[in-house]
């Protein structure tokens, strides 16, 4: 293999795909970047397995050909090489590649390219083709909820569902929180999707994708999803299993509503966590005619916070734990919050006002 | 102002209360000890006239039958125990309000602010041991000494129904020093043994020991040993240090080795249950739960995890104590020992439902099966492998 290209090109393709690294995998393999030639393509590859993130850059060929290079070393070289065009030539007899930049050379022992796993195979067909910048917006919405231990693996991810109208949903719980976030998609979908994706590979996707109108396509296999936007093609696998429903668990009435600006709340919960003991974390709200109110006390100090809000049922008082409620309301974009409660020990469900595609839930902790 | 620390060490604790129980053995040989043949047959404690003869806490019983063949046997009784235990804090605390249980047979007092009632140090303890002896029926050592430290040791020098004054850390050190490290509070079999690579041997050894060898060695805890040493001492006596539980646990020797992983379940959600019911009569909520086995060659095995929130639930304990259990141990080894323990424990001021309702019916049901037990018998709700071979609950 042999090719030249500028050091940004090859910075930028190896900073993208590191992520996908195996950090302490038993397969030595596992911690390489892969590189392959073809045509004036190269093509970085990592993976564990589990996840993968596959990245193509433009460059001169001179020779087709790949090389596994240990992650840690190549991108830290490629961040620290001089600015300028860059020869990389491998040399398959000991798998080392030689580096020449100027009159200057590095060389870096590999492993044999052909131990690397092979990439899957992306389906012909793409599923889905949605915005960027609404996918990134859906994201933020939901991961806060998912779980973060593998409890019950299924909540570790996201249920992402296209139903025969068109509507793409995704829906996240740890079983303490919920939250549902939906786009009515432009170009109708091919069929009907019904996966668990990993939260892990939507938190990389996450940082990857930008707040911009370019689509990204999604491609789904019986156990795999792919996301692909321009150059990067993303792999995870999915996670077996049936996602709970639900719909079931939605409180059909509510005996409270209540409208409030949703900086109000955060500025008040923000400073109510300053006295929450860390080991508890559950404060008090109480609604109440045209405002809230959250109270607390511990041996640190107390509080007691008042904000405007309109109020329509009955006043009830209800106890939440702070960083639950604080996560709910972060992922809030609209200013004002609708939050509906049906009792002490059921279920709030917290709806942007003015917005029907989203909405989470917050199970109260009972005194 | 120079402090008036007592502490009162009931001698031979459990023995000297059966003996309470039954006057006539009073002066006799009596051994409180586990049953051989569920395997739990070592020698908890002694009576003065049975350690006179070899008995030691910790022997096989039937070590101590050879020795003591006329010794009077007892089950342990713990209810009772407790109830003696009590009755002591209870007799203490009509002197000093200041008064901290430091376990079931010690306690400490304060007397600084209270002597001018009771009369100097020896008199106040004299009447304090002919109370308890009068009140409680059992027989303690006094330890006095100006901080909680020389009281302790103080306590230990004069055994059994002793009383020892030892007013200023010079009469500590006069006292003390001669005595082997070992007996110093805080120093085991371990530290002895590496204190003797610098031939430390005594407490003045230790004592007079450079700090900062001890400091580079063992961190806090040398400094702390080098402090015992020279009875330095600033801890107050606070009444309710152990008011407040930080575990619950539940451990039980089987009456047999038990293979697979099955039966290992059985007896693991037997102790859940058993701890999240005491969790629950406490109102105490955990976080930690910790798993401990003992093989047939009684090799110890420790390992905890944490859950996303506290609970009070034996099916969440139990699932937890499962997922150690199938990532750390080894199937094929026979177990001998199983412990289940709740950690990291908070009074229960709220409980976190979940949005399926689970946790909320659990709790509910945990509950009714707690209000039946308090009504009709611990055995009154069981699980239903209660029933199966590997169950510590059946009656057999």
């Amino acid at each position: 293999m042999r090719f030249s290209a500028q050091r940004d090109v090859l910075n930028t393709a190896a900073q993208i795909t590191q992520r996908a690294v195996a950090q302490r995998s038993p397969m030595p393999v596992l911690s390489c970047l892969l590189f392959e030639t073809s045509g004036n393509t190269l093509t970085v590859t990592a993976t564990d397995l589990q996840f993968g993130i596959r990245c193509t850059v433009p460059v001169n060929t001179m020779e087709e050909g790949a090389a596994a290079l240990p992650y840690r070393h190549v991108s830290s070289l490629f961040s620290r090489l001089p600015e300028m065009e860059i020869d990389v030539r491998s040399d398959p007899s000991d798998n080392t590649i030689i580096f020449t930049y100027g009159e200057s050379e590095l060389v870096l022992n590999g492993y044999p390219a052909e131990e690397f796993p092979n990439f899957p195979v992306l389906p012909q067909h793409a599923v889905l083709k949605i915005k960027q910048s609404t996918f990134k917006d859906m994201l933020k919405k939901v991961l806060f909820a998912v779980a973060s231990d593998e409890h019950r693996p299924v909540f570790t991810g996201v249920h992402m569902q296209v139903n025969e109208a068109g509507t793409l949903t995704l829906v996240a719980t740890d079983t303490r929180k919920l939250a549902v976030c939906e786009a009515k998609l432009e170009l109708p979908a091919d069929r009907v999707i019904n996966v668990i994706v990993p939260g892990k590979t939507l938190n990389e996707l996450y940082k990857l994708i930008e707040a911009v109108e370019a689509e990204i396509e999604i491609y789904i296999t019986e156990n795999q999803v792919f996301f692909v936007i321009n150059n990067i093609c993303i792999m995870s696998r999915l996670i077996a299993g049936k996602f709970p429903d639900y719909k079931i668990v939605l409180p059909s009435r509510y005996v409270c509503e209540i409208k409030a600006a949703v900086n109000d709340l955060i500025e008040a919960a923000e400073r109510v966590s300053l006295l929450v003991d860390p080991k508890r974390n559950v404060f008090n709200i109480h609604f109440q005619n045209n405002s809230l109110i959250f109270y607390f006390f511990t041996g640190t100090g107390r509080i007691r916070e008042e904000i405007t809000a309109e109020l329509s049922g009955e006043p009830i008082d209800v106890g939440f734990n702070v960083r639950f409620f604080l996560e709910l309301l972060r992922s809030m974009d609209s200013e004002e919050v609708i939050i509906q409660l049906s009792g002490r020990d059921s279920p709030a469900m917290f709806k942007p006002a003015g917005d029907d595609s989203y909405f989470s839930i917050l199970v109260p902790a009972i005194a | 102002m120079q402090r008036v620390i007592l502490l009162a060490d009931m001698n031979s604790f459990f023995a000297s209360c059966h003996q309470a129980v039954h006057p006539e053995l009073q002066g006799k040989e009596v051994i409180v000890a586990g049953d051989p043949r569920k395997r739990t047959g070592i020698v908890l404690a002694a009576s003065y006239p049975a350690k006179a003869k070899g008995v030691k806490t910790g022997m096989p019983v039937r070590e101590a039958r050879q020795l003591c063949p006329d010794a009077r046997f007892f089950s342990p009784d713990y209810p009772l125990y407790i109830d003696f235990s009590t009755k002591v804090l209870r007799v203490m605390r009509d002197f000093t309000d200041l008064v901290e249980p430091f376990s079931i047979d010690e306690a400490f007092a304060d007397f600084t602010g209270v002597l001018h009632l009771w009369g100097p140090p020896a008199v106040a303890a004299r009447r304090l041991k002919e109370r308890i002896r009068a009140e409680v029926g059992v027989p303690c050592s006094v330890g006095i000494g100006p901080n909680k430290l020389i009281a302790k040791m103080a306590a230990g020098l004069r055994k059994p129904d002793g009383l020892t004054v030892l007013e200023s850390v010079e009469e500590f050190k006069r006292a003390c020093w001669p005595l082997p490290v070992r007996q110093l509070f805080g120093i085991g079999p371990r530290y002895e043994k590496h204190l003797r690579y610098y031939n430390v041997r005594t407490i003045g050894d230790l004592a007079r020991f450079p700090l900062s060898i001890l400091r580079k060695r063992w961190g806090k805890n040398g400094e702390m040993l080098w402090l015992c040493a020279n009875g330095i001492d600033y801890s107050p006596v606070v009444p309710g240090s152990l008011d407040v539980a930080k575990s619950i646990g539940q451990q039980k020797t089987l009456p047999w080795d038990l293979y697979g992983f099955a039966g290992i379940k059985v007896v693991v959600l037997e102790l859940s249950e058993a701890v999240a019911r005491r969790a629950r009569r406490g109102k105490y909520v955990g976080r930690t739960v910790v798993l401990t086995l003992r093989d047939a060659q009684l090799r110890f095995f420790a390992r905890s995890q944490s859950m996303a929130e506290y609970t009070d639930l034996a099916d969440e304990i139990y699932r937890t104590a499962c997922r150690i259990l199938y990532k750390y141990w080894d199937e094929s080894r026979p177990v001998r020992l199983v412990g289940v323990t709740l950690g990291s424990l908070v009074k229960r001021e709220h409980f976190q439902c979940d949005i399926f309702g689970q946790r909320m019916r659990l709790s509910r049901l945990a509950r009714a099966c707690d209000a039946v037990r308090d009504r009709f018998g611990e055995r009154a709700v069981m699980r239903g492998v209660s029933l199966t071979e590997a169950s510590i609950n059946r009656e057999r």
